[in-house]
């Protein structure tokens, strides 16, 4: 059943046996993976089925350095579907490496194996409606994928590890119907969690306090709640629930909000390839079942322990954009055309040169003389991006000329310093805005600049052709600077550990010291790797809901009814006598 | 009553050229207990049950037909009562239930005149064990393999030709397969199963059920219709709502003329209602009282896929030597 909180009698509270906040990627997941189980569960989503303005500005907040990070009210929706709402699709597993303790990487190591998170990848796959769960470029499409460069076998690189993308699917859209017909799941829209209120011994949620934006609220008891929302609105939740936990819920010591990761991405190079055009490949390939995999080029595990250094990916890229000697005509139309692309795809368009008259009238005259590519780009950008279901995932162009620059992904080591805070002022609802403060390393700005130099002796080696940088690129910092944290990319505010004085939750994503409490987010990763964090967030919480799903079949029993009495909850009536009096 | 076979009882296959027939024929012709007599013109049925120890009823297809064919047996049989009528009804009964539904869940309201035609079936069956006679109906879920016409080859061209394919949330609903020989094997068990009259039980492969999607998906992928298109939900309300009536009445006329197979295949809103149905037919009973095994899906779906494919081959090669494309159901 799906409803709005709008219309839900004030001062009820809703009962559950699981109480799921955020109707995103994992919310979704967990109640799909719950439906069948018989558990009552209760999904609060902040927003509605659309973007509304209102909702959306609970986003906003502060900032520490603007040219390093986004608005916090961009690449993030509050509405039914999150952020799948708007996201790219890419779908690609952690690598094992990524969940090994590296000395070389400070607070490095996942308290659960790899082989613990890719069981659940193929689940995860599954809901992400990216396909098979094969992510070998041998296996993916029947006779292998074409090699992005033929004969080339660079030493510290692969090429055949793939990215799969979604369709995109938008969750809310995508499993609305199935949520809606369920007898045992409740969704309450615009359904805003304001306040988790503890035990009084702090052991426990009990309950959950919803307000909406028209003055209602209410609340929902369960026996489990999970915080399903992204990296930054857990950090808020937890640290404003401070009535019982002072400091706020999972922040005895001080975790809640540190170690603030996104990943180190950006364009960068010149990648000149002497070998015939068909030779080279920077293309999707599609796999059986329709989905787009392509190659990327990823560092190997041995040259990250070498050179101590993170993961890394690097993807053949069209040259920069904003920068009309590429004399393509479907990138200066992109170009010209960017005012009408949304902020988040937009960004990666910006360019520090001056916008002059004469950079405009380049990039004419680039549609003028390429006039056929540019309408052929239109086209193929109209029936398989925008008509058709599963969407061409990116803008891939072939250069003119075998040039081309490279995107790349990397790691971001985990910072203690680079944090999320509550901020000083406060929402229409009462609950603090955040304040963040995102900062990169000198170990991110090496990742990079290693990975690079390996990549541009590899090349060399196989005579492929030549890698060098673009004469503004020289100081890579720069470059990294440019780009500034991955939009949409929020990692680690809420980690997780082996104990409290490391994590913030326990392997099976439970906030230390409060026995009913799950997190499932990107905010539980306690290093980035290099991979798009949804399919593991989805991952995760398909593992989280069969963890809660055993948890809740043992615990029927044994549910202590004098750790309720001891609670001092606000009055809230059931639902039934809060009707009757209303 | 009568044996053609010494040592072999006759069991009466009432069919009306389904596939299920001919396949229940031929397990029952092997084996070592009965023998087979298939009856396809109904205006026979009184002559031919005394002869018969047992009778199948596996009419489908026009309500009306099954309507008229179930009373005219169990007329008939109330004169001349056969040992044991199995009477195969189907999981339309079912209507628009969604989750786990076993043969104790009550019946909804029908979707189709089919649907209805199946109960009122149902409900004569079960008058004729009131009246002292001896039927165990059989509600099986979609019969699959080779020669299926709905569900191999049908599938099969819509898959080929991109009109079906991942449907996404219209392909979410659970997909209740049953291999055409294990309803056999389950009709043959319930012919001589002890203490089952009156008994009603469903036959469903009971494997982890997929979703359609994800049936459909492995099927493309085993007939080669990859890679596989995903189908909007404008472009499939467009197919039911637009083209199938336009396709259904192309049909109509083109069979008049004898070329009803040169009209494509219609995205009706019953076959898309199927696959978007959250419902699990629950076999449980079948397999506990009447003990089937079922095939595994990775096997039924190799198997239908093969035959498919050697099908084409032959009609291909039939078409090139100059003879007619005709499709056998």
């Amino acid at each position: 059943m799906i409803s709005s909180a709008r219309s839900t009698v004030r001062g009820a509270a809703i009962e559950a046996d699981v109480c799921i906040i955020g109707g995103g990627a994992a919310g979704i997941s967990i109640a799909l993976e719950l439906l069948n189980t018989g558990l009552r569960v209760v999904l609060l989503e902040a927003g509605g089925t659309a973007e509304d303005n209102a909702d959306q500005a609970l986003y906003q907040g502060e900032v520490a350095d603007a040219s390093l990070h986004s608005p916090l009210d961009k690449y993030r929706q509050r509405r039914f579907g999150g952020s799948t709402t708007i996201w790219g699709g890419r779908c690609v597993p952690l690598d094992p490496i990524d969940f090994q303790a590296r000395d070389w990487i400070p607070n490095s190591g996942w308290p659960i194996s790899y082989h613990e998170v890719a069981q659940y990848y193929p689940r995860a796959n599954m809901i992400c409606e990216a396909g098979s769960c094969s992510y070998d470029a041998e296996e993916s499409v029947p006779g292998g994928m074409r090699p992005i460069v033929r004969d080339f076998d660079p030493a510290d690189f692969t090429t055949a590890s793939v990215e799969r993308f979604s369709c995109p699917t938008d969750f809310g859209r995508r499993y609305r119907q199935q949520l809606a017909s369920s007898a045992t799941t409740r969704v309450l829209l615009h359904a805003n969690c304001t306040r988790l209120i503890a035990s009084a011994d702090g052991a426990r949620i009990e309950m959950a306090e919803v307000r909406t934006l028209d003055g209602n609220c209410f609340g929902v008891s369960a026996t489990q709640f999970v915080l399903a929302t992204g990296a930054l609105e857990v950090v808020r939740l937890l640290l404003a629930s401070n009535d019982v936990h002072a400091a706020g819920v999972g922040n005895a010591h001080g975790l809640v909000g540190r170690y603030y990761m996104s990943h180190i991405a950006g364009t960068i190079g010149s990648l000149r390839i002497d070998r015939p055009a068909d030779h080279i490949w920077q293309g999707y390939d599609r796999a059986d079942d329709g989905v787009y995999c392509r190659r990327r080029i990823a560092l190997r595990d041995s040259a990250q322990r070498r050179d101590r250094i993170g993961n890394i990916v690097f993807r053949l890229h069209h040259p920069r954009i904003p920068n009309p000697r590429h004399r393509t005509g479907a990138l200066s139309a992109i170009f010209l055309a960017r005012r009408m692309i949304s902020y988040e795809y937009a960004k990666r368009l910006e360019t520090h040169e001056p916008l002059t008259a004469r950079l405009w009238l380049q990039h004419v005259a680039n549609v003028g003389t390429d006039a056929l590519g540019a309408s052929g780009f239109l086209w193929h950008w109209l029936r398989d991006r925008v008509l058709a279901e599963r969407k061409f995932p990116t803008v891939i162009i072939r250069p003119r000329t075998n040039l081309f620059s490279l995107d790349f992904n990397a790691e971001q080591v985990p910072n203690w310093y680079s944090h999320v805070r509550l901020a000083d002022r406060v929402d229409p609802l009462g609950m603090p805005r955040l304040r963040v403060d995102w900062r990169y390393a000198e170990a991110d700005v090496r990742t990079v600049t290693s990975a690079f130099q390996l990549l541009q002796r590899d090349v060399s080696t196989a005579g492929i052709g030549d890698l060098s940088l673009e004469p503004d690129e020289a100081d890579i910092e720069a470059v990294i600077r440019r780009d500034g944290a991955y939009g949409g990319h929020h990692i680690g505010t809420a980690r997780m550990g082996l104990d409290p004085t490391e994590g913030v939750v326990d392997g099976n994503c439970r906030v230390f010291g409060v026995n009913n409490l799950y997190i499932a987010s990107s905010a539980v990763f306690p290093t980035s790797g290099q991979a798009n964090p949804t399919l593991t967030i989805v991952a995760l919480a398909v593992r989280l809901a069969r963890h809660i799903h055993s948890e809740e079949q043992r615990a029927i029993s044994v549910i202590d009814p004098a750790c309720r009495m001891q609670t001092q909850l606000p009055v809230f009536l059931t639902e039934s006598m809060a009707e009757q009096q209303a | 009553m009568s044996t053609g076979t010494p040592g072999k009882q006759t069991v009466l296959v009432i069919g009306g050229g389904e596939f299920i027939d001919t396949r229940l024929a031929q397990a029952l012709s092997v084996s070592a207990l009965y023998e087979p007599v298939l009856l396809r013109t109904h205006a026979d049925l009184r002559a031919a049950l005394p002869k018969a120890a047992m009778v199948v009823n596996c009419v489908a297809r026009r309500p009306r037909t099954i309507l008229a064919v179930t009373q005219a047996l169990c007329d008939a049989a109330r004169r001349n009562p056969p040992r044991r009528i199995v009477h195969l009804s189907s999981m339309a009964v079912y209507g628009a239930a969604t989750g786990v539904v076993d043969e104790a869940t009550e019946l909804q309201a029908p979707l189709n005149d089919y649907a209805r035609a199946r109960i009122e079936a149902e409900s004569l069956v079960l008058k004729y064990v009131a009246d002292g006679g001896d039927a165990v109906i059989i509600r099986p879920s979609c019969m699959f393999g080779p020669e299926s016409e709905p569900w191999v080859s049908r599938i099969a061209r819509l898959l080929l030709s991109r009109r079906l394919g991942d449907l996404g949330p219209f392909g979410d609903g659970t997909c209740n397969l049953i291999h055409v020989d294990d309803l056999a094997a389950v009709i043959i068990l319930a012919l001589s199963a002890a203490n089952v009259t009156g008994e009603i039980f469903n036959a469903n492969a009971d494997w982890p059920r997929p979703t359609w999607n994800e049936f459909l998906i492995r099927f493309a992928q085993a007939i080669g219709a990859t890679p596989i298109r995903r189908i909007s939900a404008l472009r499939l309300r467009g197919e039911v709502k637009l083209v199938a009536p336009l396709l259904r009445g192309a049909a109509l006329a083109a069979s008049r003329v004898g070329a009803s197979n040169v009209v494509p295949d219609a995205l009706t809103p019953t076959f898309v209602g199927t696959l978007q149905q959250a419902i699990t037919i629950d076999s449980a009973k079948a397999s506990a009282r009447l003990g089937i095994h079922y095939k595994p899906l990775d096997e039924m779906i190799s198997e239908a896929a093969q035959w498919w494919r050697a099908q084409r081959v032959t009609r291909t090669h039939a078409a090139q030597a100059g003879f007619s494309d005709k499709t056998s159901s």
